[in-house]
């Protein structure tokens, strides 16, 4: 980001946030406009956090990551006009990154609870859900099986907060959250996660003795 | 469960650490293949709000009003009602219980009065009354019922969902969770339509078979044998088969009236459509086989026409008899062999001998073959309609020699590619590679040769042919955007990073032998 507005510009002095902002806004626009130029230098500098977010939300290896990278830039090119530059371009993007990923997870939680009854009554096994985005966990990383005991809503504010360093206002306007309810969702995802990794290691500690 | 090398976090605070040090990262192929996707979208600016519905959010109408009919025959109506209201009840009392709910297959129908639903059985029939509507979901497919519609249900297998419309409007979702993997067909009187993208429609009326795709691509093939895909923004019409003559002999020459009928009668809306001859395989899909692509031993073979519409008005095409639309010199007819096609050898004007091994598999060659000369046709062209005449491949690349390619053939062209690489199709995506970079613009053939040297490079193993690629890029493209990776990987295959002798041919040769 900087290396390119310092191109822009011509100027070795560091741009301020604001004209950062200003620059991203402009860049957004013309790639709106139709500018494959602008559009390639937004997927290239964004693509790498827009893809993590949604692989932390539906689980690394779900076939619908990719739709939800590619859409989160479409949809980004469709409203940019409404982006107003008040957070930065990339926090505006994992927002929409975030709420399409959790848009997929919550329709396969959906799909998922009419298996889990088929489960229930013997007439099959349960698909994956969304609490658990690889119902197959086995030989997935204990990361990825931690990650998997959070619902969808669980892992966002756990994973965003946690581990990208989002501030929870940050988060509170990305998934139009109060700031309550996060708070609320990131302690049940700790003591969640805590629970786990004692009860995985001790597994693991039995198994290897 | 924990592998020993495995570092196992104590709780969420190490978790989070490990987290940012093994994040998952894109690769390089799949990251370029959603730019290319992306921009393609994107191109020209607006308009990707089509393409933005949600995946697998086909707008469902209410189930609106009408009072259905299900049937397997007339002798099984009786049963199968009873057998629907049992699972019209049963729907009901689990949808109650817990929501809608897309696993297994399933309908509704209903009316202002009432509404039904239950469990779809294979061979199960509709028969919408006008003003009715119905919707079906099998596996990953939603299909949507009105006009009138009547929809038999074939297979309910969801990786290989079979439909025949025999009349009214089927509007369908599919995104399949397993690309290449599942597959959808419509059979309608006149056409066959098999699903290579996502959200279109399918009418039937006595004029024909209408295709329009609001998302993704469809391949449709008529019975005559010619195969079209149609793309996203694009609609064709196939005409019902009769028995009326259509002549679509090269030049001057006429089909006897027995003739089958072609599907060279072609409806376009607005966007680039192509009527494939009969020796086409589509690019994208090479399942096709060729007892669908040819024609019997004997026949004259439709033209291959294809037509860009300026406008969203409709403009039609019809046989080559009329005197406007001479679009290419005539050819002379060549022999033509293809195992396994109906009768061993046929006569074919339309093959150039280049285009004779349309088997699967076999296409990088044959899209990379030389422009055959097309057909003698009648154009009834829309005044506000351009008509241009291309060769009937997918993507018409062969015609972009003689004009410029427009930003909306480059954008399909680039998402066939990606079809293609993302079936591991990765030959035949080279030969449309090279010809975007010949025909796109600078910057697509900046983006092309750089893909067509990695995908050489990584995907077809070909160390030495890759190197001789990056070294073409180095010298085609010294400010490239893809110079300093390029350099690098150039390092990393041994080659000195700049200097390298290009290949005399790298760019004539896309279906190079492989090199250990």
């Amino acid at each position: 980001m900087r290396v390119a507005i310092l191109e822009r510009a011509g100027e070795s002095a560091a741009p301020t946030e604001a004209e950062a902002r200003v620059f991203e806004r402009e860049r957004l626009l013309r790639a709106a406009a139709g500018d494959d130029d602008a559009m390639r230098a937004l997927y290239r500098e964004h693509v790498d956090a827009v893809f993590r977010t949604a692989c932390r939300v539906l689980g690394a290896n779900d076939a619908e990551v990719d739709d939800v990278v590619q859409h989160t830039f479409l949809a980004a090119i469709d409203g940019a006009e409404r982006f107003d530059g008040r957070s930065r371009l990339s926090t505006w993007l994992i927002g929409i990154a975030t709420r399409r990923a959790l848009d997929h997870a919550r329709a396969r939680h959906r799909r998922g609870r009419w298996s889990r009854l088929k489960e229930w009554v013997g007439l099959g096994g349960a698909e994956g859900t969304a609490e658990r985005p690889d119902a197959r966990l086995e030989g997935k990383s204990v990361a990825d099986r931690a990650l998997a005991e959070l619902t969808p809503e669980q892992r966002v504010v756990f994973v965003l907060h946690q581990v990208e360093g989002h501030t929870l206002q940050e988060i509170a306007d990305m998934t139009d959250t109060g700031i309550s309810t996060l708070h609320a969702r990131l302690g049940a995802a700790r003591k969640r996660l805590d629970a786990f990794l004692a009860r995985d290691s001790e597994s693991s500690e039995g198994g290897a003795r | 469960m924990t592998s020993p090398a495995e570092k196992h976090p104590t709780d969420h605070e190490a978790l989070a650490d490990l987290l940012r040090d093994e994040g998952p990262h894109i690769d390089d192929l799949r990251r370029a293949r959603l730019e290319r996707r992306v921009i393609a979208r994107t191109r020209g600016g607006a308009g990707t709000s089509q393409e933005l519905l949600p995946v697998g959010g086909m707008p469902v109408a209410n189930v609106a009003p009408m009072r259905g009919r299900v049937s397997s025959s007339r002798g099984r109506m009786a049963m199968g009602a009873l057998a629907l209201a049992a699972a019209a009840l049963i729907g009901f009392v689990v949808r109650g219980a817990m929501g809608p709910s897309s696993d297994g297959p399933r309908f509704a129908i209903g009316s202002a009065f009432e509404t039904r639903e239950g469990t779809l059985a294979r061979g199960a029939r509709f028969d919408l009354a006008s003003g009715e509507e119905g919707r079906l979901e099998i596996g990953d497919v939603t299909a949507q019922l009105r006009d009138s519609g009547a929809l038999e249900v074939r297979s309910i297998d969801p990786n290989d969902v079979r439909l025949v419309l025999d009349r009214g409007t089927a509007e369908l979702a599919f995104h399949p969770h397993q690309r290449g993997r599942q597959h959808l067909r419509i059979v309608t009187p006149s056409a066959d339509v098999e699903v290579v993208g996502t959200i279109f429609t399918v009418h039937v009326d006595d004029a024909g078979t209408s295709v329009s795709v609001r998302e993704g691509t469809v391949r449709v093939t008529a019975r005559a044998g010619d195969v079209v895909l149609v793309h996203a923004g694009e609609s064709v019409t196939v005409p019902r088969v009769t028995t009326a003559a259509v002549s679509a002999a090269r030049g001057s020459t006429n089909v006897a009236s027995s003739a089958p009928v072609a599907s060279g009668s072609t409806v376009v809306s607005g966007a680039t459509l192509v009527s494939g001859a009969p020796d086409v395989v589509d690019s994208a899909d090479p399942t096709a086989t060729p007892s669908l692509a040819l024609a019997p031993s004997g026949t004259s073979l439709p033209a291959p026409l294809a037509f860009r519409g300026s406008s969203r008005t409709a403009s039609s095409v019809t046989g080559p008899n009329a005197p406007t639309g001479a679009l290419q010199p005539p050819v002379t007819p060549v022999q033509t062999s293809v195992p396994g096609a109906i009768g061993p050898t046929i006569t074919s004007p339309e093959l150039s001998p280049q285009q004779t091994a349309t088997t699967p598999g076999s296409s990088a060659s044959e899209l990379a073959s030389p422009l055959p000369p097309a057909a003698t046709a009648t154009v009834e062209e829309h005044p506000t309609s351009e008509l241009v005449a291309v060769h009937p491949r997918e993507l018409a690349v062969d015609s972009w020699a003689a004009h410029r390619p427009s930003s909306r053939e480059i954008a399909a062209a680039w998402h066939d590619i990606d079809e293609l690489q993302a079936r591991g199709q990765f030959e035949r995506s080279l030969a449309l590679l090279v010809r975007l970079e010949r025909y796109a613009p600078p910057s697509d053939q900046d983006e092309a040769l750089f893909d067509r040297a990695r995908t050489v490079q990584e995907a077809l193993r070909r160390p030495r042919s890759a190197r001789a690629l990056y070294s073409e890029y180095v010298r085609r493209f010294p400010e490239g955007r893809h110079l300093q990776e390029v350099r690098r990987r150039l390092v990393a295959l041994g080659a000195p990073a700049e200097g390298d002798p290009a290949p005399a041919s790298a760019a004539e040769a896309p279906e190079e032998p492989s090199v250990p």
